[in-house]
């Protein structure tokens, strides 16, 4: 039980992945550089020009705080609990906890199941919210993607250091979901948006979620290559191999299904649950992995492409406990994967001279892990203020608003940031904030 | 079948999951009675008459006391909040006489046989104008919302997703066309919300 515990804190606990404040008002896009080696080792050879200093503060902690997303108000007001509380808005600003949501992701206020015959006195089912809009349970068939096997999540925390010669080392704590998804069958899905039940069909809806933390050690080499004729600018290479120590897995699955007879009638069902569980003490989890990266810089900007999970070795040994109809097993199991399954990563960024004067900040990425994610934003400084733009798109639209302010004893960013609403769509926006000295 | 509602139920409630989300079925009884929503009754001579729907086979002077069979998700209804009828029907007097014609609404349980008992009485309503002049066209309408204490409601929350509806017109009158332009049970339920109250 304390493995279960422990479990579903850490899934709550790791939602989420930082970014800085500047990089949120461009939209998300993450500007290149050492902030960047993660996604491409080569960057660790870069001279920072980007670099902000700046500090991101938890503003997302105080909207934990409101009753329509705090849980505590079950304990201390249950009526207050009972009258405003919202799952899904505590989902969505556990999700995004370096902005505190303005008007997060609702339930809606009436989910309506209706049933109607269709012309012969068989009845077809339909699922509405209150509005008579559909409402469509594939929508949370990607609340988190599945990263490729292999990769571990980003860390949370880390301490990286230069060894010197090109080499560089990186002690971190990793904590993520791994997907985390409820999908109907295509059979279950036609069915609730206005199909009639079938003969011999088996309807299935199967939610999964994945999580893992633990330790990474990370070695990477990161130099510039020689010259290479007639080329401006600079190319660099990286290579690193990237280890981790589990601390703690938890996967889930559970699988409701039901199929109908040859009359169409409904003949039985059933509901497994998968549960998988490591945690160090009671298991073990390790693994390598290789990512490669390579950039490119010169006067105007930094262009990059980096592939991590190259090749990965990865295992997790554990217990896996299966409940269904025919009661609840557990036995060890060990799961293991080694192949090659890459994330990319493409991103550049540059300072664009203007005509009238000044200059342009303009950045880019594309990235793959599980999911395309795609960012353009752009940043003009005027005077001690910075304006600051962009668009994105992660698995929906995002867009973001920033201004950064730069005083003698103090540094300021502010964005405005929005994203896509998870399940039942429309856009959420935040307001998020840092400070440096 | 009380195992896809279960399922389906618990689709629903994935939706939703906070406690002040309703939960509604809303069963549309016409389209599920299929040609029997529409019919012509024709006595041969003005009479008082009793007329039971729906009627399996349509022949009104064997009348089907069972009426219809609903299922509904009984997860729901387990902790059902109320149940709104809304029933209008389109009725044209054939006959070269009047016609007077009242509509009253049956709940009753999945095992009973003879739904059309006192007890089981929700509500009804009348045809106009009142009496319906031969040749003329008229309507009816019930609209009831049951809750806790009002007969027909607790046979819906007791029935764990199952219970029987029909329809008695009764009146007098030789030949009428009757449409039932719409008749929706909405059975509305709370039932994370009541979790969190009781809690």
């Amino acid at each position: 039980m304390k493995t279960r515990i422990g479990a579903l804190g850490l899934l709550l606990l790791s939602l989420a992945l930082a970014q800085s404040v500047r990089e949120v008002g461009m939209g998300g896009v993450a500007l290149p550089g050492p902030g960047a080696s993660w996604q491409n080792p080569a960057y660790a050879a870069i001279e920072p020009r980007w670099q902000r200093g700046t500090w991101s503060l938890p503003v997302g902690l105080l909207g934990l705080l409101l009753p329509d997303r705090s849980p505590l108000y079950y304990l201390a007001d249950p009526g207050t609990f009972y009258s405003s509380f919202d799952l899904l808005s505590f989902y969505d600003q556990l999700a995004h906890p370096g902005a505190l949501l303005l008007n997060p992701a609702r339930s809606p206020d009436q989910v309506v199941l209706k049933i109607e015959g269709d012309g012969d006195g068989n009845p077809r089912f339909r699922l509405e919210d209150g509005q008579g809009r559909p409402l469509r349970l594939s929508a949370a068939r990607d609340l988190a993607p599945s990263p490729p096997p292999g990769l571990t999540p980003p860390p949370l925390l880390s301490y990286p250091f230069a060894l010197g010669r090109g080499f560089y080392g990186e002690v971190g704590l990793f904590a993520g979901v791994e997907g985390l998804s409820a999908e109907p069958d295509p059979e279950l899905a036609a069915l609730l948006a206005g199909g009639s039940l079938a003969p011999n069909r088996t309807y299935r809806l199967v939610a999964r979620g994945a999580a893992s933390a633990g330790l990474s050690l990370g070695f990477a080499l990161a130099q510039a290559l020689p010259p290479l004729p007639e080329v401006e600018g600079t190319l660099y290479a990286g290579v690193r191999g990237q280890a981790f120590l589990g601390l703690a897995r938890a996967e889930a699955e559970v699988t409701t299904a039901f199929t109908t007879d040859a009359g169409g009638q409904p003949s039985g069902s059933t509901t497994t649950t998968r549960i998988f569980t490591s945690a160090i003490g009671q298991g073990l989890g390790y693994g390598l992995r290789l990512d490669l990266g390579l950039a490119y810089a010169n006067k105007v900007g930094v262009f990059g492409v980096g592939v991590r999970n190259l090749v990965s070795y990865a295992r997790w040994q554990g217990t896996e406990e299966v409940r269904d109809g025919g009661g609840t097993h557990a036995q060890p199991k060990t799961e293991t994967f080694a192949g090659v399954a890459p994330a990319l990563y493409l991103s550049g960024a540059g300072d664009l001279a203007l005509e009238e004067g000044g200059r342009l900040l303009l950045a880019a990425d594309l990235g793959y892990d599980g999911a395309i994610a795609a960012h353009l934003g752009a940043e003009y400084p005027l005077g001690t203020f910075a304006l600051r733009a962009g668009i994105g798109y992660e698995r929906g639209l995002r867009l973001g608003l920033g201004l950064g302010v730069d005083l003698a004893a103090l540094r300021l960013d502010l964005a405005l940031t929005s994203h896509t609403a998870p399940l039942v769509g429309g856009q959420v926006f935040g307001v998020a904030a840092a400070v440096g000295f | 079948m009380r195992r896809t509602w279960t399922f389906l139920a618990l689709a629903a409630l994935l939706v939703g999951c906070s406690a002040h989300t309703r939960y509604a079925v809303e069963v549309n009884v016409a389209s599920l009675l299929g040609s029997q929503a529409e019919d012509t009754v024709d006595f041969g001579a003005p009479t008082a008459f009793q007329v039971y729907l729906p009627d399996q086979d349509q022949d009104y002077t064997t009348p089907d006391l069972q009426g219809y069979l609903a299922r509904v998700p009984g997860r729901l209804t387990d902790a059902l909040d109320a149940v709104a009828v809304d029933l209008e029907a389109a009725i044209e007097n054939q006959a070269a006489g009047d016609l007077t014609l009242t509509a009253a609404l049956y709940l009753a349980p999945e095992d009973e046989s003879n739904i059309y008992q006192p007890q089981y009485k929700a509500g009804e309503a009348s045809l106009e104008p009142r009496p319906l002049a031969a040749g003329a066209s008229g309507s009816l309408t019930l609209k009831l919302k049951l809750q806790n204490g009002d007969p027909g409601f607790a046979t819906i929350k007791n029935g764990h997703g199952s219970f029987r509806v029909g329809l008695r017109l009764e009146g007098s009158g030789q030949k009428f066309h009757f449409r039932l332009a719409g008749f929706t049970l909405r059975l509305t339920s709370e039932p994370l919300g009541r979790l969190a109250q009781g809690l």
